[in-house]
């Protein structure tokens, strides 16, 4: 559960009736908290998988996430059950015709640095993230939005071009809605993320870039008693098996992205509790709809009919992944289909051969980035048994990803990380000439619904909407889905109060040490 | 007879080789008198120089048989001998010089210092400037120019006659009885040669060394030798003092060697006019190994000729000698 | 004097064609910055922004001209994927590259020294025959499952040594020591057995094609003697020649220690700048790694001269 004890302090207005943040929504997780209380006080060290940026602005991956939250506080947070939680923001109201958000700000918080949160930080932040000369990574969530208003002290207003429902949980509540010290913003400039001030719950002490962080409490924090911890220390340990060792020997105490051998190892073993809750997004086969032999239907649904994602599960993850999927959502994704769509081609190796047969045979190249060797042959094992006569090519990842984006290729392992947002886990991918839309699927009407998904305010119409979208792809079977896109963490058991979280990332505000 | 320095009796040596055992000395028999220069003469191939490092207890222990035979330094059996006792004679009373100068110096230490290591090792309670004192005085002995200069040379400064003059230096410079020259003049050209040889026989006379002079060439062995053994494969066929020696030739292939004579002063290549080669050491050999090559051969030949005796200090091993003991 | 503007020569035409290549085997592959920084998931539009921000598009040769002549006054650049300078990151990893391949080199040769005497000393027998199997094992245990092994043993199993990481000598000696020994032994062996081979085979060539050692051992020398005071000197230039090769490669090559054992060093840096398409650290380090191979070449033509009086006349 999300101890967070900031929505505490102010219920979140929205209007419409997008969902009101409640208290004690989200994963369980009380199985794994530790033995000993929280206390103030201790030391925590985070090992990364990659190197991080400290600016939010720049912040694409958990390793940035982790670095970044710690350091600035968002105006919302986007919970993994779909519920929004106030963070620097003490309400966020939305217009009901949708073109209109009104932020309003806590009372009496501080920067690092003294600079109080008022509304011409957080206006100077969100402009930072459109600046058309130096745009954020975040900038394409920010795209509705047309200005952005100081009303007043503590008021913010922010006008958009169309209405944009995704906004509030990818704009407002994502990375970039971090809220920078406008002092230190005029001070350091570009070097904002070497010198990084915001209004979280820990400060910038020291960075050794690409390799350590050092952060220490903010004493200030808003949060009563929070964080409990006095110094975080973020580590980059590049090889998976070394941040396992680390882990097991006390080197450090929480590691992202733990592989699955390290997770059935980690199940014997007392000291280390594992956090893998299913991603938002997923793996699939991206099959390339605009040429033969998979611009036919039947030749798709051959492949997808011929693939294992359980067996393939268990030769690459050990099956430690999620499988439970027949659509773009990871497996608890509060906008997936409550059951499987009708249509969607699940494992049938006779059927496969059927439409194999009926193609009078089905000749494929299968493109697979050279990291995910293993994956490829899983994958070329079961088409052959199908009698899918499948040829593997191996590429470099960047060639595979350029290759993927401008439909060169017939078939090729690929994933995406999605979000809690379902627009995001549709958009890109889905839409006519959308710059992730790896399989060239174009259909009208599922671009009508992922429109109307992203403007309907009202939150159960949108999930009927998005799982008409499911119901869609999955006659029209574009790919195959493979499992979910994971990142899961572990941590040591000593170690309390660092919520489940699908998108890889270690949110420290409320994390404590028993001794 | 007492005043025999070395003496080196049925001398057998084997070596393993890839191509299996290799009879380098099938039985070699010879003597080293006291302030003498022994001429060691014989084609490439016949054991010459395995003959001397023999003596010196240098044949590579893991590869060499040494064995059966005797050799004895006055009368002590060198054979058997440990590896530290062979130390403590080696450089000190028999040492030996190289044939090539330019391979016998360590090419990154100082003359001096190459020169002053066998005083060091055999004498190690001498001071530092008694060595270099030693070490000069043994530069000059050897005729070089400006000795301490020398001294802090390296061996490329140096030329061929130089270097090898620098090795006498450093073979003498423990003051053995015995030295053991291995065709020391083949690498230099010739008027360089005949410096290097006359230098090493007045060394000899003025030290009263013995000398064991290996050489290919009868011209050499003419001219410098007090005593002369002809060598072929892997074995001394006949052996006399030299002046007894060219006045009368018993063994076939002496006479092919002094007739090739002429020739030889003239430059090199004077022994290919002996017909044929020597016999592969590799395969076992019975009888005379000369045979193949004799004009004189006869059936009896198969046979090892027994040694025999023409003075009491000319010995052959012959069936038909062609000198006086033919009538 | 002739010497000096020869090398300095060598300098400048060494990083010239290094960074040269460099940058253009860098455009050349697929893929850009702009991916690394915006993610995957990023809009065309907005890594268009980013590469013209950047200055990605503008023309080959007036990219590089830019870089080299602010290269020449010092400035690498800023890294496009961290934003800070070059030079501040090359300074911050420096050290700990350049003190893992010193311990490492220094031990391998302290190590490869007294195993090929003792081997070339007894060459063909037992005693050779262990070490030059020890020396094959060495060669083909890769660092990283050597390194795989000790963090199990000593990190997981026994507890003695951190994993991963690095304290710097402010941490303390001890500290400091504690991260830096796997690191060491996982290089150890390879690098030993390397020089040990170099150095072994070579004394053996001395010995056996040169007479000076069985000149000093007619003098009355010991074995073990000639070994030490003859015959490894002068195999001493093939010696120094590989462990300088293999300095430069461990300056830009311990990549896959420092990756395992998360050591903030430069090949660490390299490798990943390479994969992230960081085009400016990239150029940095390589262009630093350029000029420390030609440093490290002149220090080896310098002991040249001090091993080997012969080099003096021809150099
Ligand atoms: N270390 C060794 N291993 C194997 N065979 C050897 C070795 N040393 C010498 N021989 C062999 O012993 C035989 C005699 O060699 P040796 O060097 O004594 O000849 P030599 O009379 O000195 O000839 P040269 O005039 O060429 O110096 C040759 O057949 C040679 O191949
Ligand atoms: S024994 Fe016979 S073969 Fe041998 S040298 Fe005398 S004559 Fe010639
Ligand atoms: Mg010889």
């Amino acid at each position: 559960m999300l101890r967070n004890p900031k929505h505490r302090l102010a219920p979140l207005v929205v209007a419409g009736s997008l969902a009101l943040a409640a208290c004690g929504g989200g994963a369980g997780s009380a199985d794994r908290t530790p033995t000993g209380k929280a206390q103030q006080g201790g030391e925590l060290t985070v090992a990364t998988e990659i190197a991080w940026t400290t600016d939010p602005n720049d912040a694409t991956t958990f390793s940035s996430w982790t670095a970044s939250q710690a350091i600035y506080d968002r105006l919302v947070y986007a919970q993994p059950d779909g519920t929004v939680e106030p963070g620097l923001a003490e309400s966020v109201e939305m217009s009901d015709d949708g073109r209109r958000y009104t932020v309003k700000m806590r009372p009496g918080t501080t920067f690092h640095d003294g600079t109080p949160v008022d509304a011409e930080a957080v206006k100077i932040s969100l402009d930072r993230v459109r600046d058309p000369k130096a745009p954020s990574t975040s900038a394409a969530y920010f795209a509705s939005v047309d200005t952005v208003e100081v009303v007043d002290g503590r008021t913010v207003q922010i006008n958009m071009k169309s209405p944009d429902v995704a906004f509030l949980r990818l704009g407002l509540g994502g990375v970039a809605s971090g809220i920078v010290s406008p002092t230190a913003l005029e001070k350091y400039g570009d070097k904002i993320d070497q010198n990084p001030v915001g209004a979280g719950p820990f400060k910038f002490v020291r960075e050794n870039p690409g390799d350590e962080l050092e952060l220490e409490r903010f004493d200030d924090y808003y949060v009563p008693e929070r964080p409990y911890l006095d110094k975080v220390t973020l580590k980059f340990i590049p090889d998976a098996q070394a941040r396992y060792a680390s882990l097991t020997s006390g080197a450090v105490d929480v590691i992202h992205n733990i592989d699955p051998k390290s997770i059935k190892s980690a199940e014997g073993n007392d000291s280390v509790v594992v956090s893998h809750p299913s991603g938002f997004g997923n793996n699939m086969i991206s099959l390339n709809n605009t040429r033969a032999p998979f611009d036919d239907v039947r030749a798709r649904e051959a492949v997808c009919a011929a693939t294992d994602a359980d067996a393939i599960n268990q030769a690459v993850n050990l099956g430690v992944y999620g499988t439970d999927i027949s659509s773009p959502f990871g497996p608890d994704h509060p906008f997936g289909p409550a059951e499987t769509p009708a249509g969607y081609v699940s494992y049938d190796l006779d059927r496969a051969k059927e439409l194999v047969d009926e193609l009078g045979g089905l000749d494929v190249t299968l493109t697979v980035a050279s990291i995910s060797k293993s994956l490829g042959d899983a994958i070329m094992a079961q088409w052959k048994a199908a009698g899918i006569d499948v040829t593997g090519e191996a590429v470099e990842t960047t060639t595979a990803i350029e290759r993927a984006t401008s439909l060169e290729y017939e078939a090729m392992p690929y994933r995406y990380q999605g979000d809690v947002e379902p627009d995001r886990n549709v958009a890109n991918t889905f839409v006519e000439g959308a710059f992730l839309n790896t399989t060239g699927y174009a259909d009208p009407e599922v671009g009508g619904l992922i429109r109307e998904g992203r403007q309907e305010t009202d939150e159960s119409r949108r999930k009927e909407i998005y799982a008409g979208i499911s119901d869609k792809l999955a006659e029209a079977t574009p790919m195959c889905w493979l499992f979910s896109n994971d990142l899961p963490q572990a941590w040591r058991s000593h170690v309390g109060g660092i919520p489940d979280a699908p998108d890889g990332r270690t949110v420290l505000s409320d994390a404590y040490v028993t001794e | 007879m007492s005043d025999v320095v070395v003496a080196i009796e049925d001398l057998h040596v084997a070596f393993s080789t890839p191509r299996g055992e290799v009879r380098a000395l099938r039985g070699v028999s010879l003597e080293v008198r006291a302030g003498r220069m022994v001429c060691l003469i014989g084609e490439s191939g016949s054991g010459k120089s395995v003959t001397g490092r023999a003596l010196m207890g240098l044949l590579p222990a893991h590869s060499a048989r040494i064995g059966p035979g005797s050799m004895r330094l006055h009368q002590e059996e060198l054979l058997g001998k440990s590896e530290s006792a062979m130390r403590s004679i080696r450089g000190r009373r028999i040492a030996m010089i190289f044939q090539d100068p330019s391979r016998a110096l360590n090419p990154t230490r100082r003359i001096g210092d190459q020169v002053g290591e066998a005083i060091k090792i055999h004498f190690p309670d001498r001071r530092a400037s008694a060595v270099r004192a030693k070490v000069l005085e043994h530069l000059d002995s050897v005729k070089l120019p400006d000795a301490a200069r020398v001294a802090k040379k390296y061996p490329h400064e140096l030329s061929g006659g130089m270097r090898q003059r620098v090795a006498i230096a450093m073979a003498l410079s423990a003051e053995p009885e015995v030295l053991v020259a291995d065709e020391p003049t083949t690498a230099l050209d010739v008027t360089t040669q005949v410096q290097i040889l006359d230098l090493l026989r007045s060394l000899q006379r003025s030290r009263d060394m013995s000398v064991l002079l290996i050489t290919h060439d009868m011209g050499v062995a003419a001219h410098y030798a007090d005593d002369v053994a002809v060598m072929y494969a892997g074995r001394v066929v006949e052996r006399a003092p030299a002046a007894e020696l060219f006045a009368d030739v018993e063994m076939p292939y002496t006479q092919a060697l002094l007739e090739s004579l002429p020739s030889a002063r003239a430059g090199r290549g004077a022994l290919q006019t002996i017909p044929g080669g020597p016999p592969d050491l590799a395969l076992g050999i019975s009888g005379c190994a000369f045979a193949p090559r004799c004009r004189f051969v006869t059936s009896q030949c198969k046979q090892q000729p027994v040694t025999r005796e023409v003075a009491g200090d000319h010995v052959f091993e012959c069936w038909h000698p062609v000198g006086k003991e033919s009538r | 004097m002739r010497y000096l503007v020869l090398r300095a020569a060598q300098l400048v035409v060494v990083v010239f064609g290094v960074t040269v290549v460099s940058f253009v085997l860098l455009h050349l592959l697929p893929g850009d910055v702009t991916t690394t920084v915006l993610g995957e998931g990023a809009s065309p539009e907005a890594k268009a922004a980013l590469r013209a921000e950047l200055g990605l598009d503008d023309p080959l040769l007036s990219r590089y001209w830019e870089w080299l002549t602010s290269a020449m006054r010092g400035d690498l650049g800023d890294s496009l994927t961290m934003g800070y300078p070059v030079t501040e990151l090359i300074r911050l990893r420096l050290p700990v590259t350049l003190e893992l391949a010193v311990v490492t080199l220094s031990a391998s040769v302290l190590l490869a020294i007294p195993t090929a005497l003792v081997a070339a000393r007894f060459r063909n027998r037992w005693q050779d025959k262990v070490l030059s199997m020890g020396a094959y094992a060495g060669i083909a245990a890769p660092p990283f499952l050597a390194g795989i092994l000790l963090i199990y043993v000593f990190s997981v199993k026994l507890g003695w040594l951190p994993a991963t990481g690095w304290n710097p000598w402010s941490e303390g000696l001890v500290a400091h020591v504690r991260t830096l020994v796997m690191p060491v032994a996982s290089l150890l062996f390879v690098e030993a057995a390397i020089f040990m081979r170099v150095l072994r085979s070579d004394l053996v060539a001395q010995l056996s094609d040169e007479e000076y050692p069985l000149v000093a051992r007619a003098k009355g020398a010991t074995m073990r003697s000639v070994m030490i005071r003859h015959v490894l000197r002068n195999s001493l230039l093939p010696f120094v020649t590989i462990v300088g090769l293999q300095f430069g490669v461990l300056l830009g090559g311990a990549v896959i220690v420092e990756h395992l054992f998360a050591l903030p060093g430069l090949g660490e840096l390299l490798v990943s700048s390479i994969y992230q398409r960081d085009a400016t650290t990239v150029q940095g380090i390589v262009m630093f790694i350029a000029i420390a191979f030609v440093l490290i070449n002149a220090l080896v033509d310098l002991l040249y001269r001090f091993i080997d009086p012969r080099v003096k006349q021809h150099g």
